[in-house]
């Protein structure tokens, strides 16, 4: 009965948090407690050979140098694997999936990021949510996300997914979903990559690009992020602007007044405008729509650290890249 | 009962299984259904007692629903033709102390392949699953009988869902007529 069991890298950034078969909460905080916690799903091995690599703690921040890591990581086992699983914690997995999906644009292999659906040990606050999931689900949900990420690692996908729950959701379309405990990402337009049921359902029509595979590895973190009310003046001091590399401003006004649009040309700072459903041009700033607002930020993160210049910066932010751009 | 069932291979060996489960009364569920709890449960096995695997090879789906059926505490049986090598994956899997007691392999020739399944139905039964107090029962009652389990409760000095509990079993070991079912339950004719 032998077979060629896939070899999946199993990344992990927080997001780690399990029962033990005594039903104790187990989470990994470093390296140390790795074997022990994979101990506890011995099931996944039937599915791959998996090789787990710690990142960062279930308590630490996931910060753009972890991000980095984690990409240095996928980056130097292309050769030698057949996916890649990211464990993160619930709070930031939309991100790290959108920054991945940024800096391995076009990728062959399939990066699946999932989470148990509490992190950080800190359960001062989760009690009720804690004892929800338990009675309802028997635990909080990671070992089956895990069978199901490790399942659909050889299917070809257009880019990084989130795995959780009974939904497979590309990393652009997903959002955080508040109402549901089962799945707790949605599709912001109720497109899904795939459903499970007793097995995962793939789309069958899903686009891939036909693009070279390249690899953007820098993120650039220091952006400000401001939320424009419109009627509201601004009156941010231009000190600030001197520790950031650029903006990004998201507003519900189609347009932005003379006020504001002056005060933007003075900063001297690559500005992305975002408003989901369109915002007319101005001067200065690259404005943005029919992307979430996390695709947008990270967006701008990104091509801030691979594009110095300004046109080529403004050209880029304008490019449906991954597929953030759907209207 | 409800089992899921899943062949790697589709011969007539996965037919007799099939036709043999239908034949005692099992609920079976199957890829050929589309499964169950397609409402987004994230415990798809939900309330089935086992999954049963049969075949030859430890395709990929097989190995999917083996590993998301124990990770859900559900028991799992695979029926391997005589001859066959257990894969090395399985094989540790049935050495972990937390499987080994869920986690059933047995090679099968055409004779015994329904004698198989008996004896894997028969531990079902007896499994210590089934006494766990996990189903929620309504029931109605009147005044003269809640006066009664009130009265009996402080009587004897105990909750009474357990004395009702422990009086229901009574009755099913004494009743003859369902322990005769229970021995034949898995029977057939020839």
């Amino acid at each position: 009965m032998a077979r060629k069991k896939k070899k999946i890298i199993l990344l992990l950034a927080g997001g780690t948090l399990l029962l033990d078969k005594e039903a104790k909460f187990l989470a990994v905080q470093d390296s140390l407690d790795v074997d022990h916690w994979l101990r506890q799903m011995p099931e996944l091995s039937i599915l791959a050979d998996i090789e787990p690599i710690f990142i960062s703690g279930e308590d630490q921040e996931i910060t753009p140098q972890i991000w980095e890591k984690i990409a240095n990581k996928i980056s130097n086992n292309l050769g030698n694997a057949d996916g890649f699983i990211v464990v993160s914690k619930t709070g930031q997995l939309i991100n790290t999936a959108l920054v991945l999906g940024f800096i391995f644009q076009n990728i062959k292999k399939s990066i699946i990021l999932t989470c148990s659906q509490i992190s950080g040990t800190d359960f001062l606050n989760k009690k009720e949510k804690i004892n929800k999931l338990k009675d309802k689900h028997g635990g909080l949900g990671l070992r089956s996300n895990l069978i199901n990420a490790l399942q659909i690692t050889d299917s070809k996908l257009p880019g990084p997914a989130i795995m959780s729950g009974t939904r497979l959701i590309s990393a652009v379309q997903a959002v955080k979903n508040y109402h549901d405990d089962t799945n707790i990402f949605a599709s912001f337009n109720d497109a899904y990559w795939g459903k499970v049921g007793f097995g995962i359902n793939i789309k069958k029509d899903l686009k891939h690009s036909t693009k070279q595979f390249e690899i953007f590895k820098k993120i650039n973190s220091k952006i400000l992020i401001l939320e424009d009310f419109p009627g509201v003046e601004w009156s941010v001091d231009r000190e600030i602007f001197k520790k950031y590399q650029g903006v990004i401003i998201k507003t519900s006004a189609q347009s932005i007044d003379q006020n504001k649009q002056k005060q933007i040309a003075s900063w001297k700072l690559p500005v992305v405008l975002y408003n989901y459903q369109g915002i007319l041009s101005i001067e200065g700033a690259v404005v943005i729509s029919g992307c979430t607002w996390s695709a947008a930020v990270v967006k701008t993160m990104w091509a801030l650290a691979n594009f110095k210049e300004l046109a080529d910066f403004n050209k880029v932010m304008k490019q449906n890249l991954i597929g953030e751009f759907t209207v | 009962m409800k089992i899921y069932f899943y062949s790697s291979d589709k011969t007539i060996d996965s037919k007799h299984v099939e036709r043999y489960l239908k034949q005692v009364g099992i609920e079976i569920v199957d890829d050929s259904k589309g499964g169950i709890n397609q409402d987004a449960s994230v415990k798809p096995f939900g309330k089935m007692e086992a999954l049963i695997f049969q075949g030859k090879n430890l395709d990929a789906r097989a190995g999917y629903l083996i590993a998301l059926a124990l990770s859900q505490n559900k028991e799992v049986f695979c029926l391997l033709p005589n001859g066959n090598k257990i894969d090395g994956t399985l094989q540790s899997l049935k050495d972990d102390k937390n499987f080994n007691k869920r986690l059933k392999i047995e090679f099968y020739q055409n004779t015994d392949l329904k004698q198989k399944i008996f004896d894997f139905l028969k531990t079902l039964d007896k499994g210590d699953i089934r006494d766990l107090f996990n189903i929620k029962y309504t029931l109605r009652i009147s005044r003269r009988i809640s006066d009664y389990l009130n009265w009996k409760s402080k009587k004897v000095d105990m909750p009474k869902a357990d004395w009702l509990r422990n009086k229901i079993k009574d009755v099913i070991e004494r009743d003859d007529d369902y322990q005769q079912y229970l021995q034949d339950r898995y029977k057939t004719r020839e």
